[in-house]
């Protein structure tokens, strides 16, 4: 009985405390939030890793979950690919009439390059050594375009290694956990892959904007590009292998070239991991902000010391 | 005495539901599809559904469960660390404190709120986004989203109506 009142005085010194501790709650939150923010901002290689070691622990759920997707996605393909069975094969064979022709080209081609090869001797480039992972995550949202793979450190594989499809280049490895990693594509803000136009040999750099269409910089002033142009890395900085291909020059305006990706990103399931390693870390740092004009010549000075002399051409 | 205690676990089960459904939802948002722009579903979802239960339920969405669902999505996501953990505070605070206009109401009521509180993280999420990359940012991207979610409450409220009569009025 006598609880009554001394449960109302106690309810009403309670209740105004509770809403007062409630909003000094959301506070410590926002707060913690916005924290959270300028440390990304500052600290960037620490919340990686804190991101890396909790991606790790939804990896093994995400791999699990996505692999009736996959099927499903398969089973999709598998359908559309009966449907349009008869119209595939007429291309297709209108495209082996064309590819024959190819090859016989192709073969004679690589005679010659053989040959003027043993002429030369050049250095080689080192030959690219492949990891194969599966698609387990499509994320991003609105400020980044990457996906997760489920081959990780134990896998061999490192940042900054290119990933490419059957297609071309998908992009690169930016963050590396134990069985998972993050790979940023080449439509990201962040995503810079040195590039050059496959027919007139000039040099550009393809920079991502979160669009569908990235943009090529840095392209020479005097370069002419027209949309059809094929466009294949460059292999310069030592990151990326040469002569993958990336996608063909979609549209020209105003000194500015969009490039319509190879990929097709909705068929983006399993991809190549490229262990590739041009010139050792000391190389890179050493012939860094070289000209093209020296690099070559440097190259070619230093080719003794590679161990392909080139007294050794007959 | 055991039936008590099922009982209890039952109910700490069923006081879980909108939190679960909530993290199900991003993570099952995350799957690679394959579709454009599926990659906007994990942010989008979670909006909703933190938005609809703090309407509905606020008591089992407190703003602590808001901040770490947005984490989850920011992790997932590799973007900037604790804005979607930001916005989705901001919209459990807004929903749960407007909550005796847009709950009870009729469902073009809650619908039209979500528009509003939605759009109002919008602006937010540019801002501080802007912010953080330095450079202003791309509005369209963050214009198609909003509208992607506004087009998908409906179905994705009708869902979450649906667990909310699991959970019951207990």
């Amino acid at each position: 009985m006598a609880k009554g009142p001394r449960l109302s005085t106690l309810s009403r010194v309670a209740a105004p405390a509770r809403s007062v501790a409630q909003r000094f709650g959301l506070l410590l939150l926002m707060a913690t939030a916005i924290a959270l923010l300028i440390l990304g901002k500052t600290h960037d290689d620490g919340v990686r890793q804190m991101r890396v070691m909790a991606i790790e622990v939804a990896a093994p759920i995400l791999e699990v979950l996505s692999a009736p997707v996959i099927s499903a996605r398969h089973g999709i393909v598998e359908l559309q690919n009966f449907w349009s069975t008869n119209r595939d094969n007429e291309a297709l064979r209108e495209q082996v009439a064309r590819l024959v022709k190819w090859q016989t080209i192709a073969r004679n081609l690589e005679q010659e390059n053989a040959s003027l090869r043993a002429l030369l001797n050049p250095a080689h480039d080192p030959g690219a050594m492949f990891i194969s992972a599966r698609v387990i995550g499509d994320t991003g949202g609105l400020f980044v375009q990457s996906v997760l793979l489920n081959a990780g450190r134990r896998n061999g594989v490192a940042p900054g290694q290119a990933v490419t499809t059957a297609l071309g280049l998908a992009g690169r490895v930016v963050e590396v956990g134990q069985r998972s990693a993050r790979l940023l594509l080449l439509t990201d803000l962040n995503s810079r892959v040195p590039v050059v136009v496959e027919q007139s040999r000039h040099r550009a750099v393809l920079a991502g904007d979160n669009s569908a269409r990235p943009r090529l910089t840095f392209l020479p002033a005097n370069a002419k590009v027209s949309p059809g142009d094929r466009i294949v890395t460059s292999g310069h900085a030592g990151v990326f292998p040469p002569g993958l291909p990336v996608g063909i020059v979609s549209s020209v305006s105003e000194g500015e070239a969009r490039i319509q990706p190879f990929l097709d990103w909705s068929r983006l399931e399993y991809v190549t991991i490229l262990r590739y390693r041009a010139l050792p870390q000391a190389d890179i740092l050493r012939r860094d902000g070289l000209g093209a004009s020296t690099l070559q010549a440097q190259s070619q000075a230093q080719a003794p010391s590679t161990g392909k002399t080139v007294e050794a051409v007959p | 005495m055991e039936t008590h205690l099922a009982h209890r676990v039952a109910n700490f089960a069923r006081a879980g539901i909108p939190i679960t459904i909530s993290v199900c939802l991003v993570l099952v948002a995350t799957l690679p599809y394959g579709l454009p722009k599926s990659s906007l579903a994990a942010p989008i979802l979670a909006l909703i559904s933190v938005y609809y239960w703090s309407v509905f339920r606020p008591e089992l969405m407190p703003a602590g469960a808001a901040f770490l669902i947005g984490l989850m999505v920011d992790i997932l996501s590799g973007g900037p660390p604790g804005l979607n953990a930001l916005l989705l505070i901001l919209v459990h605070w807004a929903a749960s404190g407007q909550r005796r206009v847009l709950a009870g109401k009729s469902f073009a009521v809650s619908w039209l709120g979500y528009l509003l509180i939605a759009a109002g993280a919008a602006v937010i999420n540019w801002f501080f986004a802007s912010l953080f990359y330095t450079t202003a940012i791309e509005s369209v991207p963050l214009v198609v989203s909003h509208a992607i979610g506004t087009a998908a409450y409906p179905l994705v409220a009708l869902f979450l109506a649906r667990m909310q009569l699991l959970i019951g009025q207990g």
